[in-house]
């Protein structure tokens, strides 16, 4: 058990993430073809736009099961929204905010951009803090209008008249996923504005807009999207239910900044708080990068059920700098 | 008190007229046909009814824009008033299993329900509904037909039979004398996808078999019609046009739904007695309505999607640069004059 453990703490977890990555996204957005279906509740973006999808991301059914009458909701229509929204916990607490580190197609897409931009020796770019702030509020407004829009369509909120039907999946028609994701199955259709109506140019012209800013912003800030993500803002209200957790002991901390430094989503907290055992934030993918940076024995530790899974190390990260010949 | 004889003349010159057109109740029972008399199943009453007593029973108004949303149970209509006594309705569920439908006349003329239960997904699929009306008149055997196809699709249930082709492959049934099949209505998730423009291909089988020439019109609610004769294997097909042309663009509706009616006409020598009436040739007529949408390239754009792509990634994108090289700081430089 020692030597598997010993294993475990000495391995990259990069590359261990990324081959992980790749056969998540064959599965996703490929899976379909050999009728892999999981269901319409996933906490992930594996987009329904993409007909070979093995499951949809849980976001689409969402607007679906919300845009009812109140009435509805004490009813039959009441208790299947009950089971979707029971059902995406149920998938999200086995594996926690790791859904969007090891699983999402959209995140790992944008780490394939940052691997491009990597190879051609092209430095990231990172957010000052107070940057970092304002920006990470935007994922909760994506998530109430999410949930507001389609309820309006329905019912009248606050009086005002109520909603056109062309907003009932509005996220979905500005989400990235929506454009990008498809064209991996050689649909390219999402690329198209729809003029149909005005709602629908508006929604289509900025979902195509917000994708041209996405490859722009993913190639020099790895996981922009992420920070925007609401899907993230929905994950993390039952992070804390999660069976996979990221865990540290404070007293350990030299407060090098490894951990911080590393971190793609460009989280301070995991340097900062020394406080705190359980470090997981709203933008946290639990990628276990900060995990792997950590030079101090079990400083950092993500364990399932209890269990640790994998612990930082000295042993560990000195084998690790050592392969990569970075130096501290 | 006895009629005097020119009245009774008269009366019996009544009589005939009377009987000539068909408005006496067994003349209709003789089975003499009129012209366009083809059966068309809807799922919304015919014209006269329905709207009269209200149009908000949701039972009865066509599902529109929540095609894919079930309910337990949906009523079908006939356009006729004219069945007979031994019409018979059937219903053919998305996994093969059939059942009688009930045929009742009400204020909405000729109909049926469809029980759909129970709503977990097990009868995700589409329906195949029949209504077969036989009678002799004139010495010919005519069998009217009339089949439609009723999606029974709710995407809460998932998409499971997405991949099952069995399921999703339009069925027949043998039992039929004149059907009309028509694959690619729908796509794996059940839900309808003709569109103006698109070819619209038909088989029309003989109790399960090839018709070679029978005659196939395609008719759209705009009264564009289309006739022409299946080949070999029972085939034909055509391209629906576009007929949608709202006067302003504000009016244009992506979902507008436009009425496209099938009708099949076969006549064979075939001989025998019907119900002790002896036919020297059969008719058969069958129909199968459906509907499509606005074709989506009459409303959208790869040419300005891309644009507005490519010039907000080229804008972030310099506008990213500008900024990092704004940030660049220079490297101090200390010069020192040792003149003085």
């Amino acid at each position: 058990m020692n030597a598997v453990k010993r294993f475990l703490n000495n391995g990259d977890i990069n590359r261990f993430r990324f081959w992980f990555q790749v056969a998540a996204f064959g599965l996703l957005i490929y899976g379909g073809f050999l009728a892999v279906d999981l269901g319409n509740s996933l906490p992930a973006f594996s987009c329904v736009f993409a007909e070979s999808r093995a499951g949809a991301c849980y976001l689409y059914p969402l607007q679906h099961q919300v845009n009812m009458p109140w009435a509805q909701f004490l009813g039959g229509r009441g208790v299947g929204f009950a089971v979707g929204l029971a059902t995406f916990i149920l998938f999200f607490i086995l594996f926690n905010k790791a859904w969007c580190g090891y699983a999402c197609p959209l995140g790992t897409v944008q780490d394939w951009v940052s691997k491009v931009r990597t190879a051609l020796g092209i430095r990231f770019s990172l957010y000052s803090e107070r940057t970092f702030r304002r920006l990470k509020g935007i994922k909760y407004l994506l998530l109430a209008l999410l949930v507001l829009l389609p309820l309006g369509i329905s019912n009248s909120l606050v009086g005002a008249p109520k909603l056109p039907h062309d907003l009932a999946t509005a996220y979905c028609m500005i989400c990235p996923g929506r454009t990008v994701l498809p064209i991996f199955t050689g649909d390219i259709s999402q690329l198209a504005i729809d003029f149909s109506s005005k709602t629908m140019t508006v929604l289509t012209g900025l979902g195509m807009a917000i994708t041209g800013i996405f490859f722009a912003g993913s190639f020099v800030k790895r996981r922009f999207f992420c920070l925007f993500c609401p899907m993230s803002a929905l994950q993390y209200a039952f992070s804390k239910a999660g069976l996979l957790r990221l865990t540290k002991i404070g007293a350990k901390c030299t407060r090098c900044g490894n951990c911080s430094r590393v971190c793609d989503v460009g989280i301070r907290e995991i340097a900062d708080d020394v406080t705190s055992k359980n470090i997981v934030q709203d933008d946290c993918m639990m990628c276990f990068k900060c995990v792997a940076a950590c030079p101090e024995e079990k400083c950092l530790t993500a364990s399932f059920l209890g269990i640790p899974v994998y612990e930082a190390t000295v042993e560990g990260f000195a084998n690790r700098a050592r392969r990569r010949n970075v130096h501290g | 008190m006895g009629l005097r004889g020119k009245q009774m003349d008269s009366l019996l010159m009544l009589f005939a007229v009377m009987l000539t057109f068909g408005m006496f109740p067994f003349s209709a029972a003789a089975g003499r046909p009129t012209t366009g008399d083809m059966l068309v199943l809807s799922e919304t009453p015919p014209a006269g009814h329905g709207a009269a007593h209200g149009g908000n029973d949701g039972r009865r108004r066509e599902q529109g824009h929540a095609e894919h949303r079930a309910t337990a149970e949906r009523t079908w209509y006939l356009n006729l008033h004219d069945l007979h006594d031994d019409a018979e309705a059937a219903i053919m569920r998305p996994d093969g299993s059939r059942a009688a439908g009930a045929l009742s006349h009400g204020r909405d003329g000729w109909s049926f329900a469809v029980d759909t239960k129970p709503l977990d997904g097990s009868r995700d699929g589409v329906f195949n509904l029949y209504v077969i009306d036989r009678s002799v008149g004139g010495g010919v055997l005519t069998v009217r037909a009339a089949k439609a196809y009723m999606i029974n699709h709710s995407c809460g249930w998932g998409h499971k039979y997405k991949f099952d082709e069995e399921r999703i492959r339009p069925k027949h049934d043998r039992s039929i004398p004149l059907e009309i099949v028509a694959p690619d209505l729908w796509d794996r998730n059940f839900h309808s996808k003709t569109m103006s423009g698109d070819v619209l291909s038909v088989r029309v089988l003989r109790n399960g078999a090839p018709a070679p020439g029978a005659t196939v019109s395609f008719t759209t609610g705009s009264g564009w019609t289309k006739t022409i004769e299946a080949d070999e294997n029972g085939k034909a097909a055509v391209q629906l046009i576009g007929d949608y042309y709202p006067e302003k663009w504000s009016l244009f509706d992506a979902r507008k739904r436009g009425t496209v009616l099938v009708t099949a006409r076969l006549e064979t020598p075939e001989q025998g007695v019907y119900r002790g009436s002896a036919y020297s040739g059969t008719r058969l007529v069958a129909t199968l309505p459906w509907r499509y949408i606005p074709q989506r390239r009459d409303y959208t754009s790869y040419l300005y999607g891309l644009g507005i792509g490519v010039f907000f990634f080229t804008a972030a994108a310099a506008g990213i640069y500008t900024h990092r090289e704004r940030r660049k700081k220079p490297c101090p430089e200390v010069t020192f004059d040792e003149r003085g």
